[in-house]
């Protein structure tokens, strides 16, 4: 029974080692006008889009791109968000302070956020990276927030303390494993809202570069030519939809009891 | 939402009002010093790749760059209380009157989607199947910009009354909304089938419908007060979040609202009218909060 949960499971992490394998195959693909829009077939599994390059090629390093992206900006947005939650909570007007400013952060859509920076930056993927990270770290913050203050009188750390644990010792060993069910569940949930905002940007034109293939630019070309070929257009809906139901279910599998 | 456990209701009228007024306060001092603590100059930004230093200038001046920051502040907070966002640095309009013009559009198609999600939601809650919860799923993960020109395929092409862009007629809404409400109802309807269990399963409810109180009457008195507060709550954040999805939707559909304004004024570095917007979208949300808590407080006594 256990077993089977298990391998049931584990789609999301195939997509994800399949999604990584992307980064094996070097380049973009090479421009062949004589090849535009082709329909799946021998040659090019998936077709091709309007310069004639493989879509296959071009899926599987977009959907690499993407989701590296987005696990790298996860990944800061939580630890920058535990960091703050940790440095602000012991002291009362630095914690108001962080409340106050993730509310407000809080109360701009994150696309707009987006927006307003890449407005301010010059295109790249370091101003891209920004912008959708400036307002990521906010439910990492508030979450571990409350959490460390749920933590603050209990009963077993404060034993550590008067025993003398040391405070990395007490940090490390005991006072993350707990905060690392919410803050792994909102990693999930990040890592969703990430893909969608990047996609939603690609989507814009104000994604990667344009020479480097993104779910959602190929979106946005795909649909230009969506009456000559919609194939341009499937395989980036596809890879989104399933990327994103792989983080909805991870969620779910690593908080199994919030039931929804 | 933090609730205020006063007595008095003056008091408390206060402390919501500067509360809600806190928020766009803030965001407005925000957007407002963000351009100088990034390490990009924005006039040379806003002025093109190409322009020459006087242009550089010249725009720095009109964006107030070239005063100390508490004086370009003091400035935009006269112009503020004045009605007045700034000019625009693309069109000769300005900002206030730019986002006036696309309003309209954009709060008919907000209004739309979130009118059809609702429906939407209530079926996909009530709905009992294998399938239902994989639907809903299904329904949070398809983002705008990927419904909207799959629907354009699958639905535009084929049915020659509805068309494939602008906003001639009423059937011309019925995709982009569609394509807004989707994913808002499979978050809804998540909400809403969690707290349909959790009430069904209640002692309470279970009780009413021994006596024979009707359906109708149960659900109208009992069920929808229940379900009105997490699902009022997630509600509430949609519409806070509704212009970022309605960029995208309106660039699909090519509907001259406030997302295509946006998106437009992004390219051309019209940094002005992205502060408006953004302005503007944060203060929707704060009153949008507000009427969420005023309902759900109307709907459910516990709330009082």
């Amino acid at each position: 029974m256990m077993r089977l949960r298990i391998r049931r499971h584990l789609w999301p992490w195939a997509l994800f080692a399949l999604l990584l394998a992307g980064w094996g195959l070097g380049s973009d693909g090479v421009v062949d006008l004589g090849a535009r829009l082709q329909p799946p077939g021998l040659s090019h599994a998936f077709g091709t889009d309007e310069l004639g390059r493989d879509l296959l090629r071009r899926f599987l390093l977009g959907g690499a791109r993407s989701f590296t992206l987005a696990c790298v900006i996860t990944a800061l947005n939580l630890t920058v968000g535990l960091a703050l939650a940790l440095v602000c909570q012991p002291f009362k007007g630095l914690r108001q302070g962080l409340l106050a400013v993730a509310d407000l952060l809080a109360s701009v859509p994150p696309t707009l956020l987006a927006l307003l920076l890449l407005t301010l930056l010059r295109p790249g993927v370091g101003s891209l990276g920004l912008a959708l990270a400036v307002g990521g770290w906010i439910p990492f913050a508030r979450l571990a927030l409350n959490r460390l203050d749920a933590l603050a009188h209990d009963p077993s750390l404060m034993l550590l303390r008067v025993a003398g644990a040391s405070g990395w010792h007490r940090a490390f060993r005991h006072l993350l494993p707990r905060l690392w069910p919410l803050l792994g569940t909102q990693a999930s949930v990040g890592l969703g809202s990430v893909v969608l905002v990047e996609g939603g940007l690609g989507f814009l034109g104000l994604g990667l570069p344009p020479g480097l293939a993104s779910w959602g630019g190929m979106l946005a070309s795909g649909r230009a030519f969506l009456l000559a070929s919609p194939w341009g257009l499937f395989w980036p809906a596809i890879g989104l939809l399933g990327l994103l139901l792989a983080s909805d279910e991870l969620r779910r599998r690593v908080a199994p009891e919030s039931g929804c | 939402m933090t609730r205020f456990a006063l007595s008095d209701p003056a008091r408390k009228a206060i402390r919501v009002t500067a509360r809600a007024g806190a928020t766009p306060l803030g965001l407005w001092l925000f957007i407002h010093l963000l351009p100088r603590w990034l390490p990009e100059d924005p006039a040379r930004i806003a002025a093109g790749e190409w322009a020459t230093p006087s242009e550089v200038a010249m725009t720095a001046r009109i964006l107030g760059l070239d005063l100390p920051w508490h004086r370009a502040l003091l400035r935009s907070a006269r112009e503020l209380a004045h009605g007045d966002l700034g000019q625009s640095l693309r069109y000769h309009r300005s900002v206030a009157s730019l986002l006036r013009a696309g309003f309209p559009a954009s709060l008919r198609l907000t209004l739309l989607a979130l009118g059809l999600s609702v429906p939407l939601a209530f079926l996909m809650a009530r709905w009992r199947a294998p399938l239902s919860r994989l639907l809903q799923s299904m329904a949070i993960a398809s983002p705008v910009y990927v419904l909207g020109p799959l629907l354009l395929w699958g639905v535009a092409r084929h049915v020659a009354w509805i068309p494939v862009s602008g906003t001639q007629g009423w059937a011309a809404w019925i995709l982009p909304s569609l394509s807004l409400a989707v994913p808002l109802a499979g978050h809804q309807a998540r909400i809403l089938a969690a707290a349909l269990d959790e009430l069904r399963g209640s002692p309470g409810l279970r009780w009413w419908e021994g006596c024979g109180i009707p359906r109708g009457l149960r659900f109208r008195r009992w069920l929808l007060p229940g379900v009105s507060g997490p699902w009022l709550t997630v509600l509430g954040l949609q519409i806070g979040s509704l212009l970022g999805g309605a960029v995208l939707v309106e660039t699909i559909f090519s509907i001259p609202g406030l997302g295509l304004t946006l998106v437009g004024a992004l390219s051309s570095r019209d940094l002005p009218v992205v502060q408006g917007a953004v302005m503007l979208g944060a203060a929707l949300y704060v009153l949008v909060q507000l009427l969420v808590e005023a309902v759900q407080s109307l709907l459910d006594p516990r709330l009082r």
